[in-house]
């Protein structure tokens, strides 16, 4: 507890903690209230088809979007499956509006921002003592790395959690009072909450998780700034260059599994064609696996910055 | 039984680019309880790799090493708590205040605010503590070094430099502080290159070249070890006096305005008797203990000092 506690005071004492956190929470009262005064309440009279809408149906009808002969199964006839297609409230343009509907899609594309933001955090909690020199200061009063490795990677994805969390929860809770005030909550299924709230926590628990790997990183290499260039230039280089090049690594690599865990989509390749025979789907990471399988990558590189 | 007790310590680092270097090279040495410990040697003569290996932070090739009667590395998580050290500069959070990066390791042993107040009373740096760090002097964190060195109220202090970057005031503050600690009953073993400094404050001394102690004992001790001592002497033909003193044996060179003649203070009269004969008086003669410098540069023959 003692070692917690001075790692909790080093933690929460860090500048970067608050440079990178307040402009986020100001960003995210800016932009909802930015958001809430552009909203506009739906139109209280339904809207006329659009032209657009005319012509879709008119092509689909033609036979452009399906052949009559191979219409999908469970339609009975064109017109039936261009009514189902095309519909009109999909031409109708959307005035500016909060929707409460829009909320899980807006978190999850946040995601990535909030897992960089764990990741920078992870690797400057945990290189900033290599840089100063300040872990030789520490080990002279706790001699035991492994306990203090293991301590500041609790503190670290903590840390990191509760940050994420409270950012995401004042997303949800400004974007809800906006709903409230000027949008609309039309669409949204009744466990809305549940759902937003699922993509939150499992977006803080996957900045957590690359958090502590970027600690694990910047320990290997002694220092915040080549640990954040590293783990920068492998997520967003190597990595899809390697999804690209050898799609059989896919689910085996960081971006990859973060998304399905966040989504708690499955992690789906399409294999066939004209050669291979009939196209098909099959899943290649489930969530359960692809946390299992971040879980492996900090468990590989935390022992290896255990061991240097 | 002493406070450290090192045997055969080997430590040799294998770099690419500069390939092996012995560190260590079966150390021998024992630190009693008690008073200042000066360890010296020139740059390389592995000084801060004993003191390393002694708190854990590079594991030595072979050797044993004890602390406080406790086995190293073993048992130095049970020993930790009553050692304070400086490992060559102290790290500190440059942006963090004085106060809040001895608060971080207060809460490490649960010590209470009081013990940190003591400290920074203790090395002046009070009327700072709320101060960032990166504002400080070279020699205020070498302080602050010292305070967080003593917070933990040790029995045992190791000190790696701790006058280096001080400025005259700053070494005399340093020089009284680690007397002041010898005498309250601590061990203050204290690596050091300012020769003249650990002579004036250690109680007993190594020297290191090579990694291994070429001489280690009281001060006195190691003194005598090197020679027998030296007579400084004036007078008003300095050549006549020069040719006098070898004729009756002596060997004597000439430095500046003064001879100095290889021979114990005891020799004094025989000296004086020698010039006299020779119409030859006297206008200084006055004895030259070897000091620390000419021992460590005797004992230490063929490597930098540093």
């Amino acid at each position: 507890m003692a070692l917690w506690s001075s790692e909790w005071l080093r933690a929460w004492s860090r500048r970067t903690l608050r440079v990178l956190t307040l402009p986020a929470a100001a960003g995210i009262v800016i932009g909802v209230a930015i958001g809430t005064a552009r909203s506009s309440p739906p139109a209280a009279v339904p809207r006329p088809p659009s032209p657009a809408y005319e012509r879709a149906m008119k092509a689909c009808l033609r036979g452009e979007f399906a052949s009559p002969e191979e219409l999908p199964p469970g339609f009975a006839s064109l017109r039936e499956f261009c009514e189902a297609t095309v519909r009109p409230e999909d031409f109708v343009p959307q005035p500016s509006q909060v929707r409460l509907a829009d909320l899980r899609p807006l978190l999850e594309g946040l995601a990535t921002v909030v897992v960089m933001l764990g990741v920078v955090l992870g690797a400057t909690l945990g290189g900033a003592d290599w840089g100063t020199g300040q872990i030789t200061t520490l080990l002279t009063w706790e001699p035991r790395r492994l306990r203090v490795l293991m301590v500041r990677a609790a503190v670290t994805a903590t840390t990191i959690a509760s940050i994420t969390v409270a950012l995401q929860a004042l997303l949800i809770a400004l974007y809800r009072a906006g709903v409230a005030l000027r949008g609309s909550a039309e669409g949204a299924p009744p466990d809305w909450l549940a759902q937003v709230a699922g993509v939150g926590l499992r977006t803080s628990a996957v900045a957590a998780l690359l958090g502590a790997v970027a600690l694990a990183v910047a320990t290997l290499g002694r220092g915040t700034a080549p640990a954040v260039g590293a783990l920068l230039a492998y997520l967003v280089g190597v990595e899809g260059f390697l999804a690209g090049l050898a799609p059989r690594v896919a689910p085996w690599l960081l971006v990859r599994n973060a998304v399905v865990a966040i989504t708690g989509t499955p992690l789906v390749v399409y294999r066939g064609g004209p050669r291979l025979g009939p196209v098909g789907a099959e899943i290649v990471r489930t969530p359960g696996e692809a946390w299992v399988v971040l879980l492996l990558w900090l468990a590989v590189l935390g022992s290896t910055a255990l061991a240097a | 039984m002493g406070v450290i007790e090192i045997e055969g310590l080997r430590k040799t680092y294998r770099g690419l680019r500069r390939g092996r270097t012995v560190a260590l090279d079966g150390l021998d040495l024992e630190v009693p309880e008690g008073g200042v410990f000066g360890f010296l040697g020139p740059n390389g003569a592995g000084k801060t790799t004993t003191i390393r290996c002694l708190l854990g932070l590079v594991r030595p090739d072979g050797g044993r090493m004890r602390i406080l009667g406790r086995e190293i590395p073993a048992g130095l998580a049970g020993a930790i708590g009553k050692i304070g050290a400086i490992v060559e500069q102290p790290s500190f959070f440059p942006r963090f205040s004085a106060r809040r990066n001895l608060e971080i390791l207060a809460r490490l042993r649960r010590l209470p605010t009081s013990a940190i107040d003591d400290v920074l009373e203790r090395v002046g740096l009070a009327d700072r503590q709320r101060d960032a760090v990166r504002t400080y002097s070279l020699g205020m964190k070498q302080r602050l070094g010292i305070a967080a060195a003593l917070l933990k109220d040790p029995a045992l202090l190791l000190l790696d430099e701790p006058a280096n970057g001080l400025d005259p005031a700053g070494i005399v503050e340093v020089r009284e502080l680690i007397r002041s600690l010898g005498r309250e009953g601590r061990t203050v073993f204290v690596s050091s290159h300012i020769l003249p400094e650990v002579q004036q404050v250690a109680d007993r001394v190594a020297i290191l070249s090579r990694g291994r102690a070429v001489a280690s004992g009281p001060v006195a001790d190691v003194l005598a070890g090197v020679g027998g001592g030296r007579l400084a002497v004036k007078v008003a033909d300095m050549e006549a006096g020069r040719r006098a003193l070898a004729a009756a044996g002596y060997r004597v060179r000439t430095d500046g305005e003064r001879l100095l003649v290889e021979a114990p203070p005891e020799a004094a009269a025989d000296v004086n008797r020698a010039l006299a004969e020779r119409g030859l008086y006297l206008h200084e003669l006055r004895p030259e203990g070897p000091d620390l410098e000419a021992a460590f540069l005797e004992l230490t023959r063929g490597e930098a000092p540093g």
